[in-house]
């Protein structure tokens, strides 16, 4: 069955949460609905651009001329299960156990640096002294507990999502708050946990 | 818009399965926006295209590394920014970051910033579909006019725009469509070659 145009809206909303295989082959079939596709989110565009700029590319045909000469993609690993964790290995519960010794090592050392530096003819205050900046720093870190039942590694992978999703318009919106005639392309941010090319 | 969608996702596995065309729908869906992104590191518009171009076929190579870890456009976001950071140090230029200091005094050279803009026909163009999408939005019937706004601008959900319109998911789906359809005859022909 030919999909409708509205189901073509409903999808540039996300607003399908199951997309079904037949949609998209559909979509990418029909000439008609991939130009309603870009139109709608041409819209969205003008919408959103405010009073700012508004940037209109026509690059999917150079896009597209320029992929023809590319091989297919095939990525098996794409919608296949993650493989699964490999077991910890045996010293892992005892590595906190080292990190606190070694901090332990760390401050004594510190510690017995600065009373022999004081006792000298040196003697600076400990805030004004080098040493001190050279000492380790416990990093601080806030303690999110997971929902009973949610594994930390779930609690984690939402936390740089939602951290991704805050950097990236957090990027996009700021620039409507820019100068008139003075590119806000500055200081942009952004995380990935992933692997870039 | 740019947590998970299913949408992208969906699209994501088709041409990991071989389907070049489904990435054409994700280079249509975002070009505007990654045209904007790099625009803010590469001042000329011509190059911006360039780079941005390059970004779209650096995603499309590397999407067998794309696990789905992070949102699509958040992966594709960060290729279009290093693809434009790379773009300027082998142009012999630094990033932008280095001239951001403008916004702390430090004088910027408005003159150069302008010698640089879009061209005419390109500037003209983008004027005349914002005139006209504004237009077209202005003469809406209330309903539809509402619903799309709360949907493009507040980027609500259709579940949250039938809650602060009181009528039902459906309804409001129908509604944001009936508007788009009614910008769309308006603005179909200035995008038809």
């Amino acid at each position: 069955m030919q999909p409708s145009k509205e189901q073509v809206s409903a999808l540039v909303d996300d607003e399908i949460p199951q997309v079904s295989p037949a949609l998209l082959a559909a979509l990418t079939a029909d000439e008609e609905l991939r130009g309603a596709w870009s139109r709608y989110h041409l819209i969205g565009e003008v919408l959103r651009s405010g009073a700012g700029p508004l940037v209109v590319s026509t690059l999917d045909a150079r896009v597209r001329q320029a992929l023809a000469a590319e091989a297919v993609v095939l990525a098996p690993a794409a919608g296949l299960p993650k493989p699964a964790r490999q077991p910890a290995p045996w010293f892992w519960p005892a590595l906190p156990l080292a990190a606190g010794l070694a901090a332990c090592g760390l401050l004594a050392t510190y510690l017995v640096a600065s009373s022999t530096q004081s006792e000298g003819w040196d003697a600076r205050p400990a805030l004004a002294s080098r040493a001190t900046l050279r000492q380790p720093v416990a990093p601080v870190s806030a303690t999110i507990s997971p929902p009973p039942g949610a594994p930390e590694q779930a609690v984690a992978a939402q936390l740089q999502r939602r951290l991704n999703s805050y950097l990236v318009n957090f990027n996009e919106q700021r620039e409507q708050l820019a100068l008139p005639n003075i590119h806000p392309y500055v200081r942009s941010v952004g995380y990935s946990s992933v692997p870039l090319p | 818009m740019s947590g998970e969608s299913p949408t992208d996702e969906a699209l994501v596995e088709r041409v990991a399965r071989g389907d070049k065309s489904a990435f054409d729908l994700l280079v249509r869906r975002y070009q505007h926006r990654i045209v904007k992104l790099v625009s803010r590191y590469v001042r000329n518009p011509e190059d911006a295209l360039d780079v941005t171009q390059d970004a779209f076929i650096k995603a499309y190579r590397a999407l067998a590394s794309f696990r789905g870890e992070s949102a699509f456009y958040t992966w594709l976001y960060r290729i279009a920014i290093n693809t434009a950071k790379n773009y300027l140090v082998t142009r012999g230029r630094r990033p932008r970051e280095a001239e951001i200091k403008g916004e702390d005094g430090e004088p910027i050279d408005v003159a150069e910033l302008q010698a640089h803009a879009d061209t005419p026909e390109r500037l003209l163009l983008a004027e005349e579909i914002k005139t006209t999408v504004l237009s077209a939005i202005a003469a809406l019937p209330e309903d539809l006019r509402i619903a799309i706004v709360l949907r493009e601008i507040d980027g609500l959900s259709y579940e949250d725009i039938s809650l602060a319109m009181a009528c039902p998911i459906g309804t409001v789906r129908s509604r944001i469509f009936r508007a788009r359809e009614a910008i769309d005859r308006q603005l179909k022909p200035l995008m038809e070659p």
